[in-house]
């Protein structure tokens, strides 16, 4: 599937996003508001040479050119052709297209969320069948409920584990399905949470979809309900080392510099688990940092096997629903320690989980993050960062993870998603930074000028482009408070 | 009296020629981004649609701009020309009551006399003298003499100067 010659690329959001296109259609309606000032302004301008002493004051030498001339300029402020009647039109031109733009994104949010709606009630009656005729046969999805004892839950697990159909076998055929339909992947992840509620719902007599004892319309709701099984507990952070380093000089640099880091955490090396690093490129005031922070080292943490490992299951759904989570304040607490302040710029990597909590950072705002990259990362139900914090998310088509958020990323000028048709025979495997490395490489290399603008606003703020020697300081996030 | 100023008019003239120039860019200028933006659809030729007629009726507003500056260009040549036609009969004036031997002096009380080149005021006398003779003789300058030594004459560059009543004056 991996080849040498660099991935085509799809960009969705940024420069070229339907919320860049809004935003130039408002900044037409700014400018006829603009003309439209202008001209009344020289309407007032000409209104005032009708009395202007250097005008006025010469009708006695020459009364007739006098009366043309007064007769013209006030002849500006009359008729359809008059400067307050071009005020007027270009100001109703302003409304009308302002208006227009409003209207389309009102209809796009109105069409979303009816489609949102349908695809919540029909996965919610189709949980609502299968768990009816669950219970006739005996099964039950209650267990997953928040609440239910761990008991249940083990019991669930087992029956599941023993279930017909739940072998490698069928597992792999689903994953080989998902990564060949990436779309289709993405629209089943966004049924599951009615699906699950009406699963649960399905022990009532009647089905109440929106109105039930559990309400999950997103992904990032029902994660977050999941993640209620899950201690989220206090983090631990230990410096490990400090060494030198280069700034990224591209964005394949980068993503290299991130799998260096990623290797330490290695499934066959899991005393490297949580470890992140910190560059601080220059010094002083001019200082800039960089925060590169890998993935999940443990996805499938069931809740009565959590340990230290901070970036499991757990942290990934309380970060799909958008909640804080240890791995995240431990970075906070390591960028602390490493001397970053409150004001100096920041730009934070991310892969995967690593990725989620750069965008939940940079929305905390607690420190002036400018740039997030993130690297197959589902970050659609992130909280939104502040105004001014460029995202630039990068997801490899084959890629199953970025497909867990059940919808797209933000269509924001300033957040650009690059999906590249990338590699990968595994789900793991196209989740892997080789690949990105690979999808980082076309982006460097690419001609759409909407990844080229993107590309030249990091080389402008430094994120890329500076081959500078950059001091590293490597830490190790754990949970404390489990087991 | 405070006289009109010609080079202030033109200047008045050259701005308004100018925001006709700044309009028409305008114009094109608004033209340009509507068919730039980047939004299809029937909403969106609409909006083209209504920019292109608004930009063509600016176009004719600066059309309207050009010709109050024609307009007002015009005037301030004819105000040079009323002021230079004024100083021209001031000027005659002082030479026709120095032909005669009058003082003039104006409404404000002052003698007149320092208009025009002294010399030639001088060399014109023998010509004025000469003049007056042949219309009436003696008696002629003499009545000259008293009716322009009686008169208040306007201010130099007073309109007024165009309406006055002598002899020999046009």
């Amino acid at each position: 599937m991996t080849s040498d010659a660099l991935p085509p690329l799809s960009t969705s959001g940024g420069a070229g996003g339907f919320d860049a296109q809004l935003e130039a259609v408002r900044a037409l309606a700014g400018e006829y508001d603009a003309a439209s000032a202008r001209l009344l302004s020289l309407g007032g301008a000409a209104a005032a040479t009708l009395v202007d002493p250097v005008l006025l004051g010469s009708a006695p030498w020459a009364p007739v050119t006098f009366t043309v001339a007064e007769g013209r300029v006030a002849g500006l402020n009359l008729g359809p052709t008059g400067l307050p009647a071009g005020a007027a039109g270009w100001w109703a031109q302003a409304v009308a297209v302002r208006e227009a733009a409003d209207l389309v994104e009102e209809a796009d949010a109105l069409v979303a969320g009816l489609h949102h709606d349908l695809r919540y009630v029909a996965s919610y009656g189709l949980g609502w069948g299968i768990g009816r005729f669950g219970r006739i046969l005996g099964v039950e999805a209650d267990g997953l409920q928040p609440g239910g004892s761990a008991a249940d839950l083990r019991a669930l697990d087992a029956r599941l584990s023993g279930a017909p159909g739940s072998g490698g076998g069928a597992g792999d055929d689903l994953a080989a399905w998902a990564m060949a339909n990436p779309e289709a992947a993405e629209d089943l992840v966004a049924r599951a949470p009615g699906l699950l509620e009406g699963l649960w719902d399905s022990g009532d007599l009647l089905p109440s979809p929106f109105s039930g004892r559990w309400y999950l319309p997103t992904v990032g709701v029902a994660a977050g309900v999941l993640g209620l099984w899950y201690v989220d507990g206090s983090p631990r952070v230990e410096r490990i080392a400090a060494t030198t380093s280069r700034a990224p000089t591209d964005l394949a640099s980068g993503v290299a510099a991130l799998d260096r880091v990623d290797a330490i955490s290695a499934t066959d090396r899991a005393a490297g688990n949580g470890t992140i690093e910190i560059q601080r490129i220059g010094a002083g005031d001019g200082a800039r940092w960089v925060v590169l922070l890998p993935g999940t080292d443990d996805l499938t943490t069931r809740p009565w096997e959590q340990d230290g490992d901070a970036r499991d299951l757990g942290t990934n759904l309380r970060s799909l629903a958008g909640q804080p989570t240890v791995y995240q304040r431990g970075i906070e607490e390591a960028m602390t320690a490493a001397g970053i302040g409150p004001d100096d710029p920041v730009t934070l990597w991310g892969h995967s989980q690593g990725g989620m909590a750069a965008v939940q950072i940079a929305a905390g705002e607690r420190f002036a993050v400018e740039d997030v990259v993130t690297l197959g990362s589902p970050v659609a139900l992130m909280p939104e960062v502040p105004d001014g914090v460029r995202v630039t998310s990068l997801e490899n088509d084959r890629d199953l993870v970025p497909l867990l958020d059940g919808g797209p990323n933000p269509d924001r000028v300033e957040h650009l998603t690059v999906r590249f048709a990338g590699g990968g025979e595994t789900p793991a495997a196209a989740h892997g930074l080789s690949e990105y490395a690979r999808g980082a490489a076309a982006m460097d290399a690419s001609a759409d000028p909407v990844v080229r603008h993107r590309v030249e606003e990091l080389r402008a703020a430094g994120v890329v482009g500076a081959d500078e020697p950059a001091t590293s300081w490597t830490y190790r996030i754990t949970r404390e408070g489990v087991g | 009296m405070l006289l009109p100023d010609p080079a202030a008019l033109r200047a008045l003239a050259t701005t308004y020629r100018d925001r006709g120039g700044d309009l028409r860019e305008e114009a094109g200028a608004l033209v340009g981004r509507a068919v730039s933006a980047p939004w299809q659809g029937a909403a969106a030729e609409a909006m083209r649609t209504a920019a292109r007629a608004a930009a063509s009726r600016l176009r004719a507003t600066a059309d309207e701009h050009d010709d109050a500056a024609r307009a007002i260009a015009q005037h301030a040549d004819e105000v040079e020309a009323t002021l230079d036609l004024i100083a021209t009969l001031q000027r005659r004036f002082v030479e026709l009551a120095a032909s005669v031997g009058a003082t003039v002096v104006d409404v404000a009380g002052d003698v007149l006399g320092a208009v025009g080149d002294t010399l030639g005021v001088v060399g014109d006398v023998a010509e004025g003298i000469g003049r007056f003779v042949g219309i009436g003789g003696d008696d002629a300058a003499e009545q000259l003499r008293d009716q322009l030594s009686r008169m208040r004459v306007p201010e130099p560059g007073d309109p007024a100067w165009l309406d006055l009543d002598v002899p020999g004056l046009r």
